[in-house]
């Protein structure tokens, strides 16, 4: 339903990472997967608890989508302009897959977007990559 | 920046380092705070808690000047053991809260926090000028762990000489050799665990943490858990459920006051014996996380404040320690968080404790 193929097959190359440490992954040609980064995870460590936004939320670009709270820190994470359409329901009682595998099945939320373009103003994974290892010299 | 002994072996396994109170100290090393948390509560947990002041007050008078310097009463503390005190200002304020441990009449080991150091010697200097007292500052030349869970006696047992450890009563402590070095052995600690905090001089710490690392079942752990661990056991922090504008009664802390001692103690008459507020213990009725600083409310009325918050790894959920207004124990309360007003109840403190020695009898 939500996934198309064709999508779906360059999902891997699509996704889109910000200087806040969250990941914009496209599942169709309106909608994005948000979950933070291996990086975020690490530095977060052990999430204990996710506050999910209501379905059909309206956000604003850069606005909290939702707050992932760990024994160390709350952190929240930020969207594009869209709306709400689906949650990972899991999470609810697995919170620990946001640092198991916080760039697979810990994915936090789906957003249909109001504009796709908006997703040409993040980093590639590489150029992410690049930016984390010079932020933390 | 200052460091411990431990510097080297904490950044070559894993360590996630901050900055606590000047202090470059692990919040956990590679397994993270839940996993050092668990195995505190299961086995034992290893702390490197050297940051901690430590200071030595002898002299003819170091008795007669801690117990007036401190509410507790240190005259009655049998010797070879240990007792929780809080060092008051004038108003009746709380500098610190600490530990001592009488060596002898003329003799007291004080362990203060860490960030408070320099304060509580500039305080007790002033305390000192007419007591024939000496006040040395060992905290450089000693380092201090923590051993803590339900294993630690039978991981300390086997290569500690000295005084069957078995037979030290909870806040009792010994002097041995660990190793091959010599150790003072206390059963004291932070967790809500039975366990050990160990000094030593700075130059064996290193050798001994890195033996004790490596026997099986003890986990090192940061001050991620050791703060995790204390909430739950309902431990009061300085600095976050008390400080110098915070008065003894004010946070519950009345078992440490002795109002009737001989002599009295700095500070007391200042104290105001029945104010309006009290610490309480909070758990949350849904699955959010208090954090410190968020109110506390009575239908629209800010009625306190939420000292420490966490999750708790035990009861697998939020839990706080709070100020609030005696008034109001009665009415149903919210935590403001993330402008949601969360539904709390009062908890009977602590929500976990383990201990199974007993104290010494006090005369």
């Amino acid at each position: 339903m939500r996934w198309d193929p064709i999508f779906n097959l360059r999902k891997g190359d699509m996704k889109k990472f910000s200087k806040s440490h969250e990941w914009y992954e496209p599942i169709n040609d309106h909608g994005i997967r948000i979950g933070i980064t291996h990086h975020a995870a690490v530095e977060l460590s052990d999430v204990v608890f996710v506050e999910f936004p209501d379905i059909g939320k309206k956000l604003s670009d850069r606005q909290s989508v939702c707050v992932l709270e760990s024994v160390k820190a709350v952190a929240d994470v930020y969207s594009l302009a869209g709306e709400v359409i689906a949650i990972n329901e899991k999470l609810k009682t697995e919170p620990q897959l946001v640092n198991q595998d916080p760039q697979g099945s810990g994915w936090l939320v789906e957003v249909r977007l109001n504009d796709m373009n908006s997703l040409n103003n993040y980093m590639t994974e590489e150029d992410y990559l690049e930016f984390v290892n010079s932020s933390s010299t | 920046m200052k460091d411990t002994f431990c510097l080297s072996w904490d950044q070559a396994h894993g360590a996630r380092l901050v900055d606590f109170h000047g202090w470059r100290m692990p919040i956990s090393y590679a397994k993270g705070i839940l996993y050092e948390h668990q195995a505190t509560r299961t086995q034992a947990g290893l702390f490197n808690i050297s940051h901690m002041g430590r200071l030595f007050i002898t002299g003819n008078e170091a008795t007669k000047f801690s117990n007036f310097a401190l509410t507790n009463d240190i005259e009655a503390l049998p010797i070879n053991n240990a007792e929780y005190g809080l060092l008051l200002n004038q108003t009746g304020g709380i500098i610190d809260d600490v530990i001592v441990y009488k060596y002898s009449p003329h003799k007291i080991l004080w362990i203060v926090n860490a960030g408070n150091l320099e304060k509580d010697l500039q305080h007790l200097q002033q305390l000192a000028q007419n007591y024939e007292i000496t006040i040395q500052n060992i905290s450089e030349e000693t380092a201090l762990l923590a051993l803590q869970g339900p294993w630690s006696q039978k991981v300390l047992a086997p290569i500690f000489e000295g005084q069957d450890l078995s037979q030290i009563p909870y806040f009792g402590f010994t002097e041995g050799c660990l190793l091959g070095r010599h150790v003072l052995v206390m059963a004291t600690g932070y967790t809500g665990e039975d366990g050990y905090e160990l000094m030593m001089d700075q130059k064996d710490a290193m050798p001994i943490w890195e033996q004790l690392a490596q026997i099986s079942g003890v986990e090192p752990c940061g001050l991620g858990a050791r703060d995790s661990l204390r909430l739950e056991a309902g431990l009061p922090l300085h600095g976050n459920e008390m400080d110098e504008t915070t008065q003894p009664f004010e946070v519950s802390l009345n078992w440490a006051v002795k109002m009737n001692k001989p002599g009295g103690f700095y500070g007391k008459e200042s104290l105001k014996l029945n104010p309006n507020r009290q610490l309480i213990g909070v758990n949350l009725v849904n699955s959010v996380i208090p954090r410190s600083g968020q109110m506390i409310f009575n239908q629209d009325k800010v009625v306190g404040h939420v000292t420490s918050g966490n999750f708790s790894p035990t009861l697998k959920k939020g839990i706080a320690l709070g100020s609030v207004q005696k008034d109001n124990l009665n009415q149903s309360l919210t935590i403001e968080i993330r402008g949601k007003h969360q539904p709390i109840f009062i908890s009977k403190l602590p929500w976990v404790r383990n201990i199974k020695k007993k104290k010494a009898k006090r005369p």
